[in-house]
């Protein structure tokens, strides 16, 4: 026979859904965490942007590490005729 | 189709936006807890910063954390590469300036600004760094301001860091200075501006952003009013006042965010030398002077090229 309350029941099912919530949040926050200290510590990095709109001199690279990367041009374009805004430089 | 989240902080427009929308959320996360981190190393208006605890340490050495050490150190490389043009040891003449408390509460009211009788003119060669101890020191009198490479710096690297966590291309823009990580189909649509409320104006021009970073810079969004006539916080390290030169606003495109923003305060604090001086560090900008006329150089798209 089962003694078990119903209610009783669904408080042990809801702590154990609450229990199983801050584990995954302590897990993600220790992702983000992991995430900044690799940053910390992480040295100079090499990533290629690779944009193309049709024309062999599309694909260029960029060194996005910091003061040491060379300003090696090519990082503007005319806008896109399809409009849209993805971001602004505004003084501020 | 790309995803987008904006808000406020900083006293400016904070936005990411990424290819892959189902990231965004993270992304988001990602520049909330970085943001946090800088602000708790480097905000100049919050007592208990890193920052606040070095100026109101000047002439001795003051432990810090090891992030407050790297934001030092970012702006100690941007003095030395910029000769001492963008100068962080500017801060106790922004105060004497009037910029004493947030920007929110500055903007628009009269303030007399301060003389700061036998101050030393900003001397970034002076101050010193214990990269052992983490402790950072300026000599009395003298304080720090990194809010010019600090923000710059954040937006660089949370690009990366949320290209890299997330898996997705990535834009980040914080006031003006921004950044994009990550592989692209189709160039960032991108809106340089004198200021928000500029966008859709003369000044405004629209533009694609393959790679790199943008800073703008400008003399007309951080302003107050002195009885000697509006002041602003760009400080030219020289002379220890407000810079000024022809140009108002600098935009600049570079590798980075943080190497675009050095070079754009250069340029206002520069003036009539800045184009020579942008020419050889091979970047590209657009100068906007106090009639409003624009000036490109290097490679920046004419208005006409960009229409």
């Amino acid at each position: 026979m089962n003694t078990t309350h119903p209610r009783t029941s669904l408080t042990a099912r809801s702590r154990r859904h609450l229990a199983a919530l801050a584990v995954t949040g302590i897990v993600m926050t220790g992702a983000l965490t992991a995430c900044a200290e690799h940053d910390d510590h992480s040295g100079p990095d090499t990533t290629t942007s690779v944009t193309t709109d049709g024309s062999p001199s599309g694909t260029v690279s960029g060194l996005l590490s910091g003061a040491d990367s060379p300003a090696d041009g090519g990082g503007l374009t005319a806008p896109s005729t399809h409009g849209g805004h993805d971001g602004s430089s505004n003084g501020s | 189709m790309n995803a987008t989240a904006t808000w406020d902080d900083w006293s400016c427009r904070v936005r990411v936006t990424v290819t892959r929308p189902q990231a965004l959320p993270a992304a988001k996360q990602h520049l909330v807890a970085l943001m946090a981190e800088v602000a708790l190393a480097a905000d100049r208006f919050s007592p208990h910063s890193g920052l606040s605890r070095i100026n109101d340490g000047a002439g001795r050495l003051v432990p810090v954390s090891r992030r407050t050490v790297e934001l030092v150190d970012v702006a100690l490389e941007a003095a030395r590469r910029s000769d001492g043009t963008v100068d962080p040891t500017v801060g106790a003449h922004l105060v004497a300036a009037g910029y004493d408390r947030d920007i929110a509460d500055l903007r628009d009211r009269h303030v007399t600004p301060t003389v700061v009788e036998g101050a030393p003119l900003p001397t970034w060669t002076a101050v010193q760094v214990d990269h052992t101890l983490l402790r950072v020191g300026v000599p009395t009198g003298m304080a720090l301001d990194l809010g010019a490479t600090a923000k710059a710096w954040t937006v660089d690297t949370a690009a990366r860091t949320i290209a890299r966590a997330c898996g997705t291309a990535v834009l980040v823009e914080i006031g003006g200075d921004l950044a994009v990580s990550g592989d692209v189909t189709t160039p960032w649509q991108v809106t340089v501006a004198e200021r928000p409320s500029s966008l859709g104006g003369r000044a405004a021009q629209r533009l694609g952003l393959v790679h790199g970073g943008l800073a703008t810079s400008t003399t007309t969004a951080r302003r107050w009013r002195t009885p000697a006539g509006d002041a602003h916080h760009v400080i030219d390290p020289r002379t220890g006042r407000p810079a000024d030169g022809p140009w108002r606003t600098a935009t600049v495109w570079a590798a980075t965010a943080l190497q675009a923003n050095t070079a754009s305060t250069a340029a206002i604090v520069l003036g009539d030398a800045a184009v020579d001086v942008l020419e050889r560090q091979h970047v590209a900008a657009r100068l906007v002077d106090h009639g409003g006329r624009v000036h490109t150089v290097g490679d920046w798209p004419s208005d006409a090229e960009a229409a």
